[in-house]
């Protein structure tokens, strides 16, 4: 029997023996969740990694936005602006939020919904793992700092999704994949109002300020690319506003006015503001920083306005000529008319304000710039003999070769007429522009200063001085306090405006917010929250199309661009049907807020309540 | 090896009865006494004597195979034990007995192998396709899985590619998972092997494929898409052999791709809108020139197999070893498309002692491939035969005939970029020192099939070990205990090169490149199981159980450069990594990532039959996987399985009443099982890290990047295996005195737990998280049928199966509405994963014809909005096959021999992207040609080609799907023996000589290349056409030899 016993031994030994611990198999080239976090450099990991995460979504998110999502889910909504392009339906995803014809699935919003927990969700992994400060040694001042500029980060998120969602969920804390979220105002735990959520935004931004850098002076630029003492005091003050309890907002403004810290930059360059060459200046407040980092690499197209020059540059590809000193673009922004007009009446048509947001097609872009056609193609302006002709105006000089060659053989070149531009066929719209009127978008429109590296490095500006100004003066006017008038008058005069208020009323911040703050996503807030949303309602009923009549060709007979004319004459269309058979327009009771995504949220989430009639 | 495992186990059938019966009767007279044993001399346990006429008065001999009776005087005793052929003998005046039993021949052909043992025919309660070696021989196929083609039913093999040394696919019972992970488990020689591209299919004796999920249960989490069972041969007992086989194949491109000829392509491009007789005179076109770029790129290839083995053994030991060469060089001109492989098969058991043998089967492969681009939209020499418009010559015979920017870069003027090169050696040279050229009159970007064959310089090459060692402990009859170490290691490299080059504005490069790399891995597995074999009167039980653990590791390096002045020189022998400069311009990358994964399992199996009547098996396994598939908290599974069958045949009332004549057999089983794929988890899905520095800020306005971490996103620990459920009814029948066969299987497989990546509602911040939230469902019904008799001398049987086949996708989780994936340049087109359709269809716009006044196509605007967009697409066809069939017919006659093989399938659609809507001047099928609206033909399937010429939509149509239903004759082959009267003379046992057409006939409908390669390698692409080495018509010459 001994010869079984071998095999037994055997079989019963190896049956005993466990390998189980050879299954542990290290993951190589991480380091796991809990060995990160412990430190002082771990926090300043992490606050980075929140700040990367703001300065990605706000500028380009994960789905490649060849515009700030951010921005332009606020500013489309408006009564100020169409979203363009080349044609009905080019850059849809804007056109139908300015139509009001979006559902609750639209990119922009389901999109920038999503960004905005995002960034919550990387300041609340600062926040739970730092609010205590260090594992072993407790709070520290990294571990305050950090904490306070996620909270201040996660509040803005609350902010801005309140404003645009009313109730959204209330995230403070890293939540588990499994969690499903309830709307504030229906959480079983923690029920807030929407005007309780805004308090609680600013209640957390007021919390943050004495952890927070403070910006050394206006001329500090680094002390905008990061939040600061004054951002949170922005967050709580603009928080309060939209929670209509203007007596709290106006602490919280007034001591940034007190700080000193910010200005309004002076007239001549207020349109810096949105530019790269005036990132970080005095009237900044903060914006999403991106430098041309060669040792980033391509990465910087994470967070830079990726494809901003071209979004916003003006459909020059649709015109007879290109001026010389545009850059061109796919002309996704149009400004309304009655805007325009509103502006003029209102500042005058010479104001610096005017000048720097919008500009009139005839003449400051037909014949104030400098065209190809303006100079016979072998001029050199490097040639002395040839000086550079005045050729703003309607009329130019026009340099010809007389045919003669000088003695050295060069040709002679002489004055011999001056040259009508208006009758010029190298410039003007050659065919159409969708969406534009008489006057361009000038904002937000490229700057040749905007290109750097090879897409734009410009910063998300977030919150600017005038914002405050203004809140703080509509706080006032509503509380009856006087002491805003002063910043009311301020903005006017710095805007060269010929309007300027001589009492605080709500009407007069109204008026001026419109115009200051134009294209930056206040409008349409604002419109809901004065109750003004009538002039919304024939938003995307009333597309203009753009025709020169110097260009109507009769005989073809497809365009409705009237008769030709012998000079350039801008002739508008509203009487396209694009939207023809589709509900447009702002609705009462359903377009005061965004929908919430319906199928990345609403349908995978039984506890979030969609916004009514949605 | 395992029939003799089988014979040990069967011989103690009634081991337990032994024990517990003893002697069964007493009688008077005669008292009598013995043993027996097998033909080893080990004592056989549980063996039967009894008085024949008397079965009343028997006995069981013991564990010593001893056994007491008395008998009547005179009487005849008859020993048997399963296993073994039965003896009896006369007692006459002898009262000691020994009795030597032989191994039942007949018995041991009905085996087959199962996970861990093997097991009788007739007794099977699962659903296990046997392949055995006489129906692999003489194929001129390479591949062990490509030789399994048509030969069962239930399993569909997916020859990929024609090209040299392209293994196939094997697909078992459907297509169970939204992963590319869905291949079976294979196991060859007890040892798992990640392909069985490396095996000859002359070196099999036996392939079993576990179709059902009780067979395959005992393999657990790694058998949800199936298993296959693979059996090397092993020597024969007393017949020691040299056989050699050899087969030259000559071989051409089988399917002649329907592409548009010089008149029909102008004819064409006058139909989409061009005036190509001033596009003609523009190019000098000489009004003859009329290029078949199929007849360029392809030639005649020849590839030889060379075999050569010997076998022999005794009642000791047994040993087979075997050589085989195989140099394929391909269809495509020269030899850029080459396969060789020389491999070696030594396998050799030994009985040490009556109570251990050891054993071992060792595989040595070397291997070295050399292959061209295909499925690819660009640079591809399969597409570019397609695409290449015939006005163009292959050849340039002089620089006066190039294209402008030919001639442009010859004189210097270089587009960007190549400044740095010699304009000359920008356009490429064929050996005959003639130019590519390429077309005048489009640039596409693969210039020319025959540049991208010149540029592809990249080769592979390795060495691969498989092997087991073995040792059967067999204490006492019925038990075996086997303790095994298999192991493989593989090694290979490969290099590339590449250098610029220029032939239009699309096709070029301005970067010389160079990469090399080598790998290395290391597999083992070391499995002890125990059977053991017990008898209770006519109840027959076996029990396995058994552990095992594996462990592989992975390592590879590898290195390459890229740029414009990279090597010391250029020449060949400096074309290697060594030999790459430190100059600035020269980007180099290197890397190197060991990988290791572990695997422990405990498994068990415990089946019993009664009378042969009825059985029942029960299977289970217990599986843990290493942390970079499961997290510690979920690692364990655990897989159940329990099958039975009821053998009517065997029973009373069938037998009295139905001679065997009429009915030979019939059973009917069930089965039901769990199974899972590991394959999908990998790289730690379950985990979320840190993803270190990965993410950056800058604080100020000139400042340098602060670098920082978060996680990489949400853990799942509960993260688990896809799991398969199957039930599973079977029915086998024989009539006609076994010459009628006939067996059908009916299965429903529910694979559950497909992993996906399901949105998260976006205020958890994180997007996605892999969770196990989908289930497919497979079910098919699968019929073989088959008939064999002889007529005289002629002998000829004809076998034939058939399956029908459906697959849905039942589950997904509600926050993904489909998945869906693929992206091409020119087509819309798209493959997608959703909840009532089969895996991966086709999704896309439909098409309803067009006005039939323009020839404008409609395609059908489902939500009504007047746009038709991406929400309009649908579901347009499926890659899966409804149906496939294979048939077999083989005769027999004096010396002659014949075989007709054929298979096919049906029911599956081909979506080819070969059409450019970006390059609508590119060549494509004649059938778009021959079948679009014109005036003069205004109800042709497609519209009128100038309105579709660009649409991305139109061409992402169901217009443009094709029935992909295919029947190949696969081969055709006369043989002749010759008689051994004759051989004998020379010292030849066996001298067969054969012929043979493979893969000659295709019956087909679809206008591209092969319809059986015509879709992407990847199932989440499934019947996406991208151009691909077609399959080759062959013939072949062939001997066998048998010394």
């Amino acid at each position: 029997m001994k010869k079984y016993l071998i095999p037994l031994f055997l079989v019963g030994a190896v049956f005993a023996t466990s390998c189980e611990s050879k299954l542990d198999i290290p993951q190589k080239g991480v380091i796991s969740i809990d060995d990160f976090y412990k430190t002082n450099e771990d926090a300043e990991g992490a606050i980075v990694a929140a700040y990367d995460a703001f300065a990605k979504y706000v500028a380009r998110g994960d789905n490649e936005y060849i515009i700030s999502p951010y921005n332009a889910l606020f500013n489309l909504p408006s009564d100020d602006i169409y979203g363009a392009g080349e044609f009905y339906g080019d850059n849809d995803f804007l056109g139908e939020i300015n139509d009001f014809r979006f559902d609750a699935d639209a990119q922009l919003v389901t999109d920038m919904y999503r960004y905005y927990y995002k960034i919550i969700y990387s300041a609340n992994l600062v926040i739970d793992r730092f609010k205590d400060g260090l594992p072993d040694e407790g709070p520290t001042a990294v571990t305050k700092r950090v904490v306070a500029e996620a909270r201040v980060m996660r509040a803005w998120c609350h902010m801005m999704l309140a404003i645009g969602w009313d109730c959204p969920p209330l995230v403070d804390h890293v939540l588990g994949a499994a969690e499903r979220p309830y709307n504030c105002n229906t959480d079983p735990n923690n029920p807030k109002t929407h005007d309780e959520l805004l308090e609680w935004c600013a209640e957390e931004a007021l919390a943050a300020v004495p952890d927070l850098r403070e910006r050394a002076s206006a001329s500090d630029k680094n002390g905008t690319t990061y939040i600061t003492k004054g951002f949170a005091n922005f967050v709580a003050g603009k928080a309060y506003v939209f929670a209509n309890n203007m007596a709290a907002a106006k602490a919280p403004l007034k001591e940034i006015i007190k700080s000193k810290k910010y200005e309004l930059v002076p007239a001549e360059r207020m349109r810096e503001t949105f530019h790269i060459k005036g990132e970080g200046n005095e009237e900044t407040i903060f914006g999403t920083n991106v430098n041309n980092n060669p040792s980033i690499g391509s990465g910087v197209m994470d967070k830079s306005l990726w494809m901003h020059l071209d979004i916003s540059g003006w459909r020059t590809d649709h015109w007879a000529g290109k001026p010389n000193a545009i850059k061109g673009g796919w002309g996704a922004i149009g400004v309304r008319q009655e805007f325009a007009e509103a502006l003029i009446a209102n500042d005058g048509f010479d104001s610096p304000r005017r000048k720097a947001w919008i500009v009139k097609y005839d003449p400051e872009i037909l014949y104030d710039l400098e065209y190809p056609s303006d100079n016979p193609w072998w001029l050199n302006e490097k040639d002395a003999r040839y000086p550079k002709f005045a050729n703003r105006g309607r009329y130019i000089q026009k340099t010809v070769d007389t045919g003669k060659k000088d003695d050295k053989g060069k040709p002679i070149i002489d004055t011999v007429f001056t040259d009508d531009k208006t009758k010029d066929s190298q410039r003007g719209i050659a065919s159409y522009l969708y969406g534009q009127t008489e006057y361009l978008e000038n904002k937000r429109q490229a700057d040749p200063g905007d290109v750097d590296y090879w897409l734009s490095t410009l910063n998300v500006l977030v919150a600017r001085y005038a914002e405050v100004l203004l809140l703080y003066a509509e706080a006032c006017a509503v509380t009856n306090d006087n002491d805003g008038l002063q910043y009311l008058q301020e903005i006017q005069r710095r805007a060269g405006s010929q309007h300027i208020s001589s009492s605080l009323t709500l009407a007069e911040v109204q008026n001026e917010k419109r115009f200051e703050m134009f294209m930056e996503g206040t409008r349409w807030p604002d419109l809901v929250r004065w109750g003004k949303t009538e002039s919304l309602v024939n938003n995307g009923k009333e597309i203009p199309y753009m025709y020169d009549q110097f260009f109507a060709d009769e005989e073809k007979g497809t365009t409705p661009r009237k008769t030709k004319t012998e000079t350039h004459t801008i002739y508008l269309d509203y009487t396209g049907k694009d939207n023809a058979g589709k509900t447009v327009g702002f609705v009462k009771g359903k377009h005061e807020h965004f929908p919430y995504p319906y199928s990345k949220a609403v349908a995978i989430n039984e506890n979030l309540t969609q916004n009514p009639n949605w | 090896m395992t029939r003799q495992f089988f014979a040990k186990m069967a011989a103690a059938v009634m081991i337990i009865a032994a024990g517990l019966l003893g002697t069964v009767a007493t009688a008077q007279n005669r008292a009598i006494s013995g043993t027996v044993v097998d033909e080893s001399g080990a004592p056989v346990v549980g063996a039967a004597v009894i008085v024949v006429g008397n079965a009343s008065i028997g006995a069981v001999t013991d564990v010593n195979g001893a056994f007491r009776l008395n008998v009547p005087a005179g009487a005849n005793i008859n020993v048997s034990c399963v296993g073994y052929a039965d003896q009896t003998v006369a007692i006459g005046n002898q009262t000691n007995f020994r009795f030597v039993l032989v191994e039942d021949a007949e018995f041991l052909e009905e085996t087959v192998v199962i996970g861990y043992g093997v097991q009788k025919k007739s007794d099977l309660s699962g659903a296990v396709a046997s392949i055995r070696e006489e129906d692999l021989k003489n194929r001129s196929t390479t591949d062990a899985a490509s030789a399994l083609q048509g030969k069962a039913a239930g399993v569909q093999i997916l020859n990929y590619s024609g090209a040299p040394g392209q293994g196939a696919a094997i697909r078992v019972r459907g297509y169970s998972s939204n992963s590319g992970s869905i291949g079976p488990l294979l196991i060859v020689d007890g040892l798992k092997v990640d392909n069985i591209q490396y095996l000859d299919p002359t070196m099999i004796e036996s392939m079993e494929i576990l179709k059902d999920a009780a067979s395959a249960a005992i393999y657990g989490a790694q058998a949800g898409n199936g298993v296959v069972l693979i059996t090397t041969k092993a020597g024969k007992e007393g017949s020691s052999s040299i056989t050699y086989d050899f087969k030259l194949t000559n071989q051409s491109l089988a399917h002649l791709p329907g592409v548009m000829n010089r008149k029909q392509f102008i004819d064409f491009k006058q139909m989409q809108g061009y005036n190509i007789d001033q596009e003609l005179v523009a190019n000098g076109d000489d009004g003859i020139i009329d290029t078949d770029w199929s007849k360029e790129l392809f030639e005649r290839g020849f590839m030889q197999q060379h075999s050569l083995s010997f076998q022999g053994g005794n009642k000791n030991g047994h040993y087979f070893v075997s050589l085989n060469y195989v140099d394929n060089n391909g269809i495509v001109v020269g030899n850029k498309d080459v396969y060789k492989r020389l491999s070696a098969q030594v396998n050799g058991d030994y009985n040490i002692k009556p109570w251990l043998q050891v054993g071992t089967n060792t595989s040595i492969e070397k291997w070295s491939t050399l292959g061209v681009t295909q499925r690819s939209e660009t640079n591809s020499p399969m597409m570019a035969v397609i695409q290449n418009d015939p006005l163009t010559p292959a050849y340039y015979d002089e620089v006066g005939q190039f294209t402008t920017s030919m001639t442009n870069v010859w004189n210097g003027q270089v587009p960007e970029g190549f400044e740095t090169y010699d304009p000359h050696s920008l356009i490429l040279q064929a050996p005959d020192g003639r130019w590519y050229a390429v077309s005048k009159y489009v640039d596409n970007d693969h210039g020319s099939p025959l540049i991208q064959l010149a540029r592809s310089n990249s080769t592979n090459g390795g060495i691969s070990v498989r092997g087991s060692a073995f040792a059967n402990l067999k204490p006492f009859k019925g038990f075996v205990f086997t303790s095994r170490f298999g192991y493989r290691l593989s090694f290979s490299n490969s290099h590339s090169y590449s250098e610029p080059y220029y032939a239009n504005d699309m096709a070029k490069s301005d970067q010389y490149s160079i990469s090399a790399g080598a790998n290395t891995g290391i597999y083992y597995q070391w499995e002890n199981f125990a059977n053991y074999n017990f008898n209770i009167g006519k109840n027959a039980f076996t029990a396995m159980a058994g552990m095992s653990f594996t462990e592989n590791f992975s390592d590879n390096v590898s290195g390459n450069a890229n740029g414009k002045d990279i090597l010391s020189g250029y020449a060949e022998n400096f074309r290697y990594l060594n030999y790459v400069n430190s100059a600035e311009g020269t980007t180099k990358g290197i890397s190197n990532l060991p990988g290791h994964s572990a695997n422990l399992s405990y498994y068990g199996r415990l089946n019993w039959s009664y009378d042969s009547r009825y059985g029942l098996q029960a299977n289970f396994r217990a599986d843990a996987f290493d942390s970079s598939k499961l997290s510690k908290k979920s690692r364990w599974g655990y897989f159940p399985s329990v099958s039975g069958f009821w053998n009517i045949s065997n029973e009373r009332f069938i037998k009295d009443n139905i001679s065997k004549d009429i009915l030979s057999f019939l059973k009917v089983k069930a089965s039901w099982g769990v199974n899972g794929n590991i394959n999908v988890l990998s790289g730690y899905k379950y985990d979320t890290t840190i993803s270190l520095n990965s993410n950056w800020y800058e604080y100020g306005m000139d400042a340098q990047p602060s670098y920082g971490s978060k996680p990489s996103g949400v853990a799942n620990p509960d993260l688990k295996w896809e799991t398969s459920e199957q039930l599973d009814f079977g029915l086998e029948a024989r009539f006609l005195n076994n010459r009628l066969t006939f067996a059908t299987e009916y299965y429903d497989k529910n694979t559950r737990d497909l992993l996906v990546d399901a949105s998260l509602p976006p205020e958890i911040g994180v997007t996605t998280s892999t969770i196990n939230a989908g289930t497919v469902n497979n079910k098919g019904l699968e019929f073989e049928l088959g008939w064999k008799d002889r007529i005289g001398e002629l002998s000829y049987s004809i076998n034939g199966n058939f399956t029908w086949q459906k697959n849905k996708v039942t589950y997904l989780d509600p926050s993904i509405p489909r998945d869906v994936k693929g992206s091409y340049y020119v087509s819309q087109i798209r493959s997608a994963f959703e909840v009532g359709y089969p895996i991966w269809y086709m999704y896309g716009y439909q098409y309803d014809g067009y006005k039939p006044e323009t020839g404008e196509p409609i395609l059908h605007d489902f939500n009504g909005d007047g746009d038709v967009t991406d929400v309009d697409k649908t579901f347009i066809g499926s890659g899966i096959p409804d149906y496939l069939f294979g048939l077999t017919l083989n005769l027999e006659y004096k010396g002659f021999d014949f075989t007709l093989f054929g298979t096919g399938v049906a029911g599956n659609e081909i979506f080819p992207v070969l059409y450019r809507t970006d390059r609508p001047f590119n060549n494509t099928l004649e059938y778009y040609h021959a079948n679009s609206w014109s005036e003069s033909n205004k109800s042709a399937r497609f519209p009128n080609p100038a309105l579709v010429k660009n649409d991305t939509k139109f061409w992402a149509s169901s217009a443009n799907i094709f029935d992909g239903s295919y029947f190949k004759i696969k081969q055709i082959q006369l043989g002749y023996t010759l008689p051994a009267r004759i051989t004998k003379r020379v010292l030849i046992n066996n001298l067969r000589m054969f012929v043979s057409l493979d893969d000659y006939f295709t019956f087909t409908s679809y206008p591209g290349l092969d319809p059986e390669t015509a879709t992407t390698e990847n199932i989440q692409q499934m019947g996406i056409d991208l151009g691909t080495y077609p399959t080759t018509r062959k013939v072949v010459f062939g001997v066998n030899v048998t010394f």
